[in-house]
This record gives C-alpha cells, structure tokens and sequence, in this order.
C-alpha cells in the first residue's frame, strides 16, 4: 500500500506516492531521477549512495524514504549554486579527485558534511570522515588533497 | 633539447569532470528508456551438473512476465558462434548442457520490474544431474580427477612451454641457487560499477546496446555473431563506467542475455548484477602456484630461470590463455634472462572463470620474481637494490623472448625512489618490526595482436578521426574506451597540442561503434599508445589538409607552415598570420564545402607481425611497441605481537615516457597502490566448495581511506621513441610491484619470508612464530 | 536489492507503539536506525509484515548526564552521538570508542544505540542472499537443522558483532525495557542468551527503550579495543572491554572487568578474571596468566573472516594490551 509523502529534496519539494519499502536511494534515482546518487552495493557497505539529512551524510539504501517526510534531502545535483560548482566539485576536478566517478558524488558530499562541521579538518579527521566511501580508482590520495584544499579555502 | 610543449605534460582536469562531479554523467546503471523491461538471470546453484531439462512455462505464466530466453532460444547453428573465449571458446553465455560452476547461467528473464523477474527465476524449474567437482588445481590435473571439459585432458586449459638459451648450463655456471614456491590468491575487479546492459532491438532489425563494457566493438562482433546479424546493425555505445580494471573486456552474458531478450520482448532490456553476482559469476584474477628456481653468479648476475606456474583457471578459458603467454613475458621483465626454461599450465576447475584483471599476469609473476631477488640478494650477501640495478634491462636491450626495449628507465626509478624513501639509511636499521622494502617491474604498452578468431584482417589496431569546427573548436570522434582512466582526456591534450588550440577547445566522442572508426578498445595498456598514436596521427593529417589549403592561399608550399598558439604563419614570420578557425573556415572553402576531417591510425605490425603460434605456444616474440618500467618501496611496521601489519609510506618510481599528464599518471599510480595494497593484505576470494564466502563489499576487503598509506611519486620520463610524444604505459602494471616491495618491508622488519598471498596477521604470525622456533633450536645447537 | 513488501508503522509515542507490537508481535520488526535490520530484509532474512518505526517517538533519543547517577541513553540516541560527545569521552572513553568503531559516519549517523546492542548475530553461512543460502543447507538460523559452519550440530554460533555490548556490559549498564505488561530492568549482560539462532532475551512485544550506566570513579580506566581487518566499515572478528578501578601509585587492582565480544554468540564477561586480579598487583605475570585466561574462554568458530585460532589469540593480546595500557605503560 503506497503512501503519500512530501520530500524536500535540494530545495524543492516532491509529493510522491511510494511503497514504503522504497528506499530513498530507489525513489530518488527511479520516481525522481535523479541519477546522481549512484547504486553501488545498495547494502551499507560503500557509501555510494551517500545523502545528505538535514545536513548530516547518511546512506540512502538504507534509509526509507517514507521516513524523510520533513526533512531537508541534498543529493550530488543540489550542491552547484546556478552555473557556479561548489567548491569541493571545483577542488575535486581540478585536483584530479576524479576517476570512474562512481564514488564521486557519495564522496563529495562526505566531505561536505565535514567541512560544515568542522571547516578546518586535519588530514586524518577528512580520511576518517571519507572511511565509509569506497573508492576503487584513486587511491584516495587526490581526494584528501581536494577535501584539504577547500579547507584552507584554495 | 626538450621539447616545449603548451598543452602536453600539464595538470589539466579531465574532460568529463564536470559532469562526474554534478552527478550529470550517466552511466549505463542510470539509463531508463521508454517500455523499458528488466532482466534477471537464473543461475546454477551447483558446482558441476548436467543438466536434464529446463521447464520455464510456470515462469512465463507469471503476470507481469515479458519474456524467457535459455539456450534452445539459440538456433543450433548459431550455437558455435555463441560459444565465447579467446583463442579456443569453450563457453556459452547461457549453458548448453552443462554447468560448471556455482553462478553459471543458465536462462534469463525479462519482467515488468525487477521484483517481478526475480520471482519468475524462482518458478523455472531446471533439472540437474548433479556431478562430481573439483575446486583444487593441483587436484584437478591429476589423472583421474573429475573431467570439466571433454576436450581437455586431464583438465589442462592450456599448456605454454619455453626454453630459451641453456638452462642446464645456466644452473651449471651459477654460485647460488634460489628455489621457492609462491602463492597467489584470486582476487576480484571489485568496480564500483557492476557488469550492466541496456538492449534494445528495433523493428528495423537494429540493435542498440549501451554497456560498460572496456571493448564495445569487440561486443558488437561477438552480438553480432550471436544473433546472426551483420556487425553494423549491432551498434555499442559505452556510456560512463564506473571502473573495469580488466574484468569488463570480454562481452558477458548480461549483454548477450539483454540483447536476447530485447530480440524476443520487443522491449528494451535492461540488467544490471546485483553486487554478490558481480562477485561470484564474473571474472576473476588468475591464482598461481608459481615454482622459480633461479641461478646466480656471486655478483648476481643472473645465470638461469626455470619457472613452472600452475594457473587456477576456474570452468572456463575466458581470456586466461592471454594469461599464460602473458605470463611469460612478465617473466623477462625488467631483468635480462639469458636462459629461461617456462612451462604455464592453466587448469579448469568448478570455479567462476579466470581472465583478465589490471597486471594480466605480472602480478602474480611479479610478486615471485620480485621476493626472490630479495631472497637471492639476503643469500650473497648483496643489498637488494643493487642487485636489480645489476640485472637490469636497459634501452637497446632484446629479451631471450624477443622483447625489444627502446626506451628503459629502470635505473632512475631504482635510484631515485632509494634516495626519496631514505633506502639507504632505512635499509641498515631493519629489524623490530620496522622494515624497508623494494619491489620492481616492467610492463607492456599494448599488444601488437589482434587476430583474435574472426576479426578480418583488414581491422586496424586503433583509428581516430578529427573534425574541424568553423568557430574553431575540433571534436574528436574515436571508439577507444574511457573506463575511468581518462583516456578520452588524453588524448583530448594529444589533439589540442598537435593543433595548438587550448585544451577546453577539443571534445571527445568516445566509446560509439555506430560512429567511431574501429579501435580495439581498453586492454593491455594499449589506449595512450595506440588511440594516443592513431589520434595524433589525425592530428596531424588534420593539419596537413589545412596547410595544404593556406599554402595556397599564401602561395607558399604547405611544407613552409607552422601551427602555434593558434595561428598558423610561414616559418619565421609569424606577424604575419591567419587563426586556426579562419584557417579551417578557409580550408572547407577550399575543399568545395566537403567536410574538414582529419583521419590517422596505427598499426604496429609496422615492425613486423606477431606470430601468434609462437607466442601462445611458447611466449616468443616482441609483443608490445614498447615497454614501461617501475619500481616501489615499501615502509612498513609490524606489530609482533598481533602480526598486523602498517604500510606507513610508498614512495613510487614509474617510467611511463612523457607524461601527457602528470596528474592523471599519479592518479593512476596511487589507484595502483591502493589495489596493490589490498592484493598484499586484505583482498582474497574464499570459496568453499565452489562457493564464494564473501561476496560483499563488507567481506571482500577493498581498501578504505584509512587504510592507504602516504604515497609519494616520481615520474621518470624516458622518452619513448614510439609513443605519442614520447609516452608509455601508465597504471596497470604499476599495481604489481605494491606486493613483493611491501612483503620485501616485512621480511626486512622480521626477518622471515612469506611467500604466500595475501599476507594476514595470521600467516605473518605464523611464519614469525616457527622462524623464532627455528632460530631457538639453532641456538641450543 | 530489493526490500520485500511491508507495511510502514510509525508510533508517535511509546504507549502506540507497545499496544501495536502486544497485536502483531511476530509479525513485526522494530527499526531505529535500519542499518542492521534492512540489509538482513534485502538479503531475505527477515520479511516481516509490519516494520515498525520508532523515529517518531519523543525522548526517545534522551542523553542524561549526572555525576552520581551516571549516564542515561534513550534507545534512539545516535552512535555518531555517542563518539562525539565531549562528556561521554572524557567519562566513559570506551563508549566513545567503541561507538567510533562502528561502520562509518553514515552507519554511525543512521545507527543507535539501541539498535547497536539488538544487533541479529551475523554469520558468514547466514548474511548471504537467497541465492546464496539456498547453495547450502537450510541452517539452523533460517530455520533449518543444520549447522553450515560447523557442519553438524543442533546449535547456533552465529556471532554477536555489536560494538557498544561488551563496553557497556564492562561499564555495569543496564537496559530498560518496555511492553504492555510494564517496564523491566535487565543488567545488559542479561539480554544475551547465547543461542546464536535467537540471541536477544526479549519478548517479540518488547522494546528496548534506553540504558543505564552507573557511575564510575574518576580514576577508573577503561578502554576498547576491536580486532578487524580494515579501519572502517569492518565488524569486529574479536574485540575486548577492559574497565579497570585501580590504585596507579601502587598498582593495585580494585576491581576489574574484561568483556571479550565478537568471538561467540553473546560478549562474556570473563569471571574468572575479575577474581584473578582483585586486590592484586598488577604486574607483568599476573597479566600473562590473566591474558591466558582469556585465550582459553574465547571460544570463536570458522564463522567469520579470520580464523578461530587467530581470533582466540587476539584476544589474548587484547586483554594484555589492555591490562598493560591501564597499569599506564605505554606500549
């Protein structure tokens, strides 16, 4: 039986009738579309798929989306202002942050839970707040060092 | 001189940045197309069973349920070109009559949710004989053992010999002989992107399939072939992908069973593996049991190899014939071998297949070849770098096996990752728990093969075209695959530096057989080399065409012109000029209106053909234009009571020519430690039985951020006379020597040897527990 | 993967929530934060017909600190929560530990506490899909007669992996919980029955709705340390809760309490310990015969991703790092 929720997703609210046993991952991606929230193991286990919560990085396979009514959702396509990139996605290309991708918008979005929390990480606190992203192509060293430039607002 | 280049050797961004970094960049995962349907595939439960009857009525009954396909849907005459594998196929995308390991498939469904499809896999019955397995290769090549394949004897996949020089004479003539045993285990790609298709067939008998996939032409031929259509009705488009590290080369049967069941629905098809599936039914790295027996002078001149690997090929040969000649190569990379006696036997067990992941071979080769030198180095009383510097292949050089080096720059990566890390200093405190280690390598940059079975002749290697804009903008149009590496980048600054137009001025259509000229695709480290060579090849019949045209306007000969920042003037006057874009506007006027296109392509059958018999049959020959080199140091600390091991540091030597790009070069090496890292400690495949046991991103133990070490970089550039610019390969081979150079670290910090992969704090334990047995006893003697 | 069906019960408040779960107690699962109970349904574990979602009920996520009572923590509290808080660290430094031990940030941001110590007992023959499992046996767990990991046998040792459960338990705590049939107080070692098949001691109708821990002098030493493969993500494949109340001048050892956890399918504390070390000087053969002891109690199986053996001897080094750490040697 489908139930009737409101979300707000980068601003913009969504009223959606959903099963729910969908997780907001699914309804983003699949009643919504947006794609950039990526599925990757879809069991908790590679932060993917990370959002964020009013503010806070969570899992969206994990979470259902039924219980987001009333509260604030920002995924990967919310964080550029018009034209403008946000810093992290500029710091993230220009750094070479990038590979494959996949683990990209998850990534950048942990790091913005981090900077708004604590604006001036030290290199072991942004590689404990990217521990649960997997990435598979960078070795992680050019995403701390993007993370880390942000921070001393380069 | 050096050359001054404006766009080559920078640290620009990649062309897709933007788009990966907003969430814009649509991978095949994120496709959605109108009616589209989605599929699931029923697989075995069993290691080895025949199977009897497959009844799929009850499942085609279930609302909701578009479609079944199994092997019957195949016409018995399209069965053999469905039947897929390098070299000697032997394997259907869904099982003829058999089944030969947990996860193979056996049918497909296509249903109006994936929900749906599930449950209709639950209603296809398939009646199995179940039949007897084998799990072990050491077992499975004894006589008697459970026969997978008819046409294999004592179920040898394949079977390389070698022998070059005099071995016996070599072992004769050497002061010291090292023998061992080394292990490797299977390991799995583990991209973020799991195998994934979207089919959809046309009522005009066309069929589109977007797929990740590293070959999209080799999945248009091998579609093709299946469904009995001409290969230009099939067309690839190879959206984003998020990673393939060799496992998504071959076409798989999720395009095959996409493609079917599109043919069959009427509908777009989309599959995509859940992650266990990814994990448990597609490709895996080889485990070796790799014997090497090596001899020395007491100098350490290498005098003699005799090498015996054991390759665990799972059910099928998938591209792990590839492997064996593969292998053999990497056995005369980077030192000289004068004699060399090689025997690979890749052996079929219930196991997912074996086939091709990022190092193809050298890994496992590397990993022997490179803790042995430590070995022999500890045993004549030599330190480990010399040693390597003393064996070492240098430019000029042609391997036992053919391989001829043209640029080599091993005794700069040996030199300066020493001088970086503080080998010196670090290497004489050693001891309690704290350890320094070395490991090296050599690399190829593209085979220079291609006949594969039924690919024409006439196919080239990798072609590009180029078309000009009139606001003087290019777009480069290439089927080379960019899989994460950023190749389409690469060669984006190839193009811009070739016409000198900034960088920003170029876009790459990649990845499309409708429109792409053929290229073969991502594999081997082939794509700087030989899309990098093809394209700047269009580069610059590009810029002939448009001198041509000048020169007649300028009324000099098209041979006086120069390009540079953009404007094209005479030789020596360059005030007086014309800009790129007016140049091409003038160059289409010229042409009558006919297209501004540039074409190149490259064929390094220039230097001769392969003989691919020798090669698959004996690894002879000189496989690849050119070689790369490199060479890793490990720091590591030990905690000696847990047996835990810290990599502190890698400091990482590469010689991959000119860096097109720097940046990527590091990204693509510190990729490479960070899946090194994991191959040494933490990634294995348990099975039990045939079955994997951690088919999960929680238990299958890719490496997290904590968990990679500082990694410092030093790109030594040997300028490589083939290459595009002088470039070399960059990022595959470069995940080999992590391995021997971090277990090198740990013998240094505890004086025992492992040999046997991956390292836990268990077998470390182990090992350090009866070495400290043995030197008591030795004690009490 | 796909959750199956349910229905989605959301209390506002405790009462609500106790009346619905006394009507459909085993047709229910309680969520709080769904780390461990959606991974399990996706994996066709569990497919409940109600999930019952605690979110919306006030307090329930109540943090309260007080010299003399000590802490209180409503079920729903975070584990990010737990790790962070300046009071939690500076008073009972193992359960920000233990907490930051937990998965990641996300799994920490989603995760409770309550969640945490209920967490279902994992096995590598059991946290597998449907595919999977049905290669094998239809265990013990799911139902079934058989054991898969041992390979015979009528009992499960499916592996209570919780981090917070052995610190808590060394710290004392007690956890309340609630029904229709009122409020009981159990001690948290109570809630573990051991079987690994039905780990928890509470009824399908009750629910856990926060935990107790005592106060603990100033001086009193505790530390957590977990065993696992990477530094992240991991569950632990063995770990020790040390809480310790100990003279540091002379060594004397008043009280102590070594939890192991992740080796069987409940955290034990070890007894036999305690009354080794009462009122002794700690010192270094003391510790080897303490660290002894616990190498025999661990009892771990081939469940997991490292071998029992191994597992056992971690402990061992464990409980001496631990012992050696709150003697104030730095090691």
């Amino acid at each position: 039986m489908n139930e009737m929720v409101t979300l707000q997703i980068n601003g913009e609210g969504y009223e959606l009738s959903i099963a729910p046993k969908k997780t907001l991952l699914e309804v983003l991606r699949e009643d919504i579309g947006l794609t950039g929230t990526k599925e990757v193991c879809d069991m908790g286990s590679c932060g993917a798929c990370t959002v964020l919560l009013d503010g806070k990085p969570i899992l969206s396979c994990l979470t259902l989306a039924v219980a987001c009514k009333g509260k604030e959702i920002t995924t990967i396509e919310g964080l550029k202002k018009g034209e403008t990139l946000h810093p992290l996605q500029s710091s993230f290309i220009q750094r070479g942050a990038i590979q494959c991708g996949m683990c990209t918008p998850g990534m950048i979005l942990s790091a913005k839970a981090l900077l708004d929390e604590k604006p001036h990480p030290t290199e072991i606190e942004v590689r404990k707040a990217i521990a649960g992203n997997l990435c598979r192509c960078t070795g992680y060293v050019k995403i701390v060092e993007a993370i880390l430039a942000v921070s001393r607002g380069e | 001189m050096m050359e001054e280049f404006s766009v080559i050797g920078k640290r620009l961004p990649r062309v897709d940045g933007r788009a990966k970094a907003t969430g814009e960049a649509i991978y095949t995962l994120d496709i959605h197309l109108p009616h589209m349907v989605h599929g699931k595939i029923l697989r075995s439960p069993h290691p080895h069973a025949r199977i009897i009857h497959i009844d799929t009525t009850r499942a085609e009954r279930l609302a909701g349920v578009r479609g079944v396909v199994t092997v019957k849907d195949i016409s018995s005459e399209k069965r053999s070109a469905f039947c897929y594998g390098a070299i000697l196929p032997d394997e259907y995308p869904l099982a003829f009559d058999r089944v030969r390991f947990i996860g193979d498939e056996v049918a497909a469904v296509a249903a109006v949710d994936e929900e749906c499809a599930q449950e209709a896999l639950e209603l296809i019955r398939v009646e199995y004989e179940l039949l007897p397995s084998v799990f072990d290769p050491e077992e499975a090549i004894k006589e008697g053992a459970v026969q997978l394949h008819d046409h294999a004897k004592k179920n040898i996949s394949w079977r390389l010999y070698q022998d070059l020089g005099d071995v016996d004479r070599g072992l004769r003539d050497a002061d010291h002989i090292q023998e061992d045993r080394f292990v490797t285990q299977l390991v799995s790609h583990a991209p973020l992107e799991p195998h994934a298709a979207v089919a959809q067939f046309n009522s005009d008998g066309r069929l589109t399939v977007w797929t990740s996939t590293q070959r999209p032409f080799f999945v248009s031929w091998d579609l093709a072939h299946a469904l009995g259509m001409p290969e230009s009705k099939v067309r690839v488009i190879k959206p984003h992908v998020g990673g393939g590290f060799g496992g998504k080369i071959e076409t798989s049967s999720v395009e095959f069973s996409a493609a079917f069941l599109s043919r069959k629905t009427g509908h777009p098809v989309k599959i995509v593996l859940t992650r266990d599936e990814e994990f448990f039914a597609t490709r895996r790295r080889h485990a070796f049991i790799i014997h090497l027996k090596t001899g020395v002078k007491r100098d350490g001149t290498i005098t003699a190899r005799l090498c015996r690997s054991l390759l665990d090929g799972g059910a099928y040969n998938s591209l792990g014939i590839v492997t064996c000649y593969l292998s053999s190569i990497f056995l005369h990379l980077p030192y000289k071998n004068p004699n060399v006696r090689y025997e690979a036997i890749r052996v079929y067990t219930n196991k997912p297949p074996c086939g091709a992941m990022r190092g193809f071979g050298s890994p496992q080769m590397h990993f022997a070849i490179e803790v042995q030198m430590d070995m022999i180095a500890e045993a004549i009383g030599i330190d480990p770098m010399e040693l390597r510097l003393r064996n070492r292949l240098r430019a000029g050089d042609e391997t036992s096996s053919g391989l001829k080096i043209k640029s080599c720059g091993l005794r700069e990566c040996i030199q300066s990752s020493a001088k970086l890390s503080g080998w010196e200093e670090k290497r004489k405190r050693g001891g309690k728990g704290v350890g320094i280690g070395m490991g090296c390598n050599g690399f190829i940059s593209g085979p220079r093969l291609r006949r594969l079975p039924r690919l024409a002749d006439a196919y080239a290697f990798s072609s590009s075209l180029i078309r000009a804009h009139a606001d003087g903008n290019v777009t480069l149009i290439t089927g080379s695959a960019d899989i994460g590496q950023g190749s389409d980048s690469v060669l984006a600054q190839i193009v811009a530096e070739e016409l000198s137009i900034p960088y920003d001025c170029v876009t790459v259509l990649s990845g499309d057989t409708e429109i792409a000229p053929l290229d073969l695709g991502t594999y081997g480290s082939r794509v700087t080399m030989m899309a990098g060579n093809a394209t700047l090849n269009a580069a610059k019949d590009l810029k002939k065409k448009i001198f041509n045209a000048v020169a007649e306007k300028f009324e000099a000969n098209p041979e006086d012109f120069e390009l540079k920042n953009g404007l094209i003037f005479i030789e020596g006057s360059p005030d007086k000029n014309l800009p790129f874009s007016e140049a091409v506007v003038f160059c289409q006027q010229y042409l009558g209106g006919r297209p501004v296109i540039g074409e190149g392509f490259y064929n390094p059958e220039e230097e001769g053909k392969l003989d691919i018999q020798a090669l698959c049959e004996r690894g002879e020959g000189n496989y690849s234009p050119t070689y790369s080199f490199g060479t890793q140091v490990a720091e590591v600390e030990v905690d000696r009571q847990s047996g835990e091991v810290r990599v502190q540091k890698m400091t990482v030597a590469h010689d991959c020519g000119k860096a097109i790009n720097p940046m990527a070069v590091e990204g693509q090496l510190e990729g490479s430690v960070a899946m090194g890292l994991g191959y040494s400690l933490t990634e294995e495949v348990k099975s039990e039985d045939g079955l994997m046991m951690n088919p999960s991103f929680l238990d299958y133990r890719v490496p997290l951020s904590l968990d990679v070490p500082p990694i410092e970089i030093i790109q030594v550039d040997s300028h490589d006379p083939v290459g595009p610019f002088g470039a070399k390969e960059s990022g595959e081979g470069t995940a080999s020597p992590t391995a021997p150079a971090i277990i090198n670290a740990i013998h240094h910090a505890t004086g025992v040897w492992l040999k046997e992969l991956p390292v836990t704090p268990e077998k470390l334990l182990k090992a350090m527990e009866e070495s400290s047995k043995d030197s008591g006893k030795k004690g009490m003697k | 993967m796909r959750l199956p069906d349910f229905q989605y019960i959301e209390p506002k408040s405790l009462e609500e929530a106790c009346l619905f779960l006394k009507e459909h107690n085993h047709e229910s699962k309680i969520m709080a934060g769904g780390t461990d109970l959606l991974p399990n349904m996706k994996q066709g574990i569990f497919k409940p017909k109600y999930v019952v979602n605690l979110c919306a009920i006030q307090n329930l996520d109540r943090f309260e600190f007080d010299e003399d009572r000590g802490l209180w923590l409503g079920a729903l509290v975070r584990l990010r929560y737990l790790e962070t808080d300046p009071i939690i660290f500076e008073r009972y430094p193992m359960i920000s530990q233990a907490a930051g031990e937990v998965g990641s940030v996300q799994l920490r941001q989603m995760g409770t506490i309550g969640g945490n110590l209920c967490l279902d007992t994992r096995c590598y023959y059991y946290n597998q899909s449907d595919f999977w499992r049905k290669c094998r046996p239809m265990c013990i767990k799911m139902g079934g007669e058989k054991c898969n990991a041992m390979g015979k046998g009528k009992k499960c040792f499916a592996v209570l992996s919780g981090d917070l459960a052995p610190a808590l338990i060394a710290l004392g705590a007690k956890i309340k919980l609630l029904s229709t049939r009122g409020e009981r107080t159990l001690l948290l070692s109570e809630l573990y029955t051991g079987d690994g098949a039905k780990p928890l001691a509470m009824e399908p109708d009750e629910i856990l709705v926060g935990v107790e821990v005592p106060a603990i002098p100033k001086e009193a030493f505790n530390v957590y340390l977990k065993y696992r493969i990477r530094r992240s993500i991991d569950f632990p494949l063995a770990s020790v809760a040390v809480m310790l109340i100990i003279d540091r001048k002379k060594k004397i050892c008043h009280e102590a309490k070594v939890v192991i956890g992740a080796v069987s399918t409940k955290p034990e504390e070890l007894k036999e310990i305690k009354e080794l070390l009462k009122g002794k000087k700690l010192e270094g053969s003391l510790i080897e015969e303490a660290s002894d002891l616990a190498f025999k109690a661990a009892k771990p199986i081939a469940n997991a991703g490292s071998s029992p053996s191994y597992r056992k001897r971690i402990i061992k080094v464990f409980v001496e790092k631990a012992l050696k750490q709150g003697m104030g040697e730095s090691i």
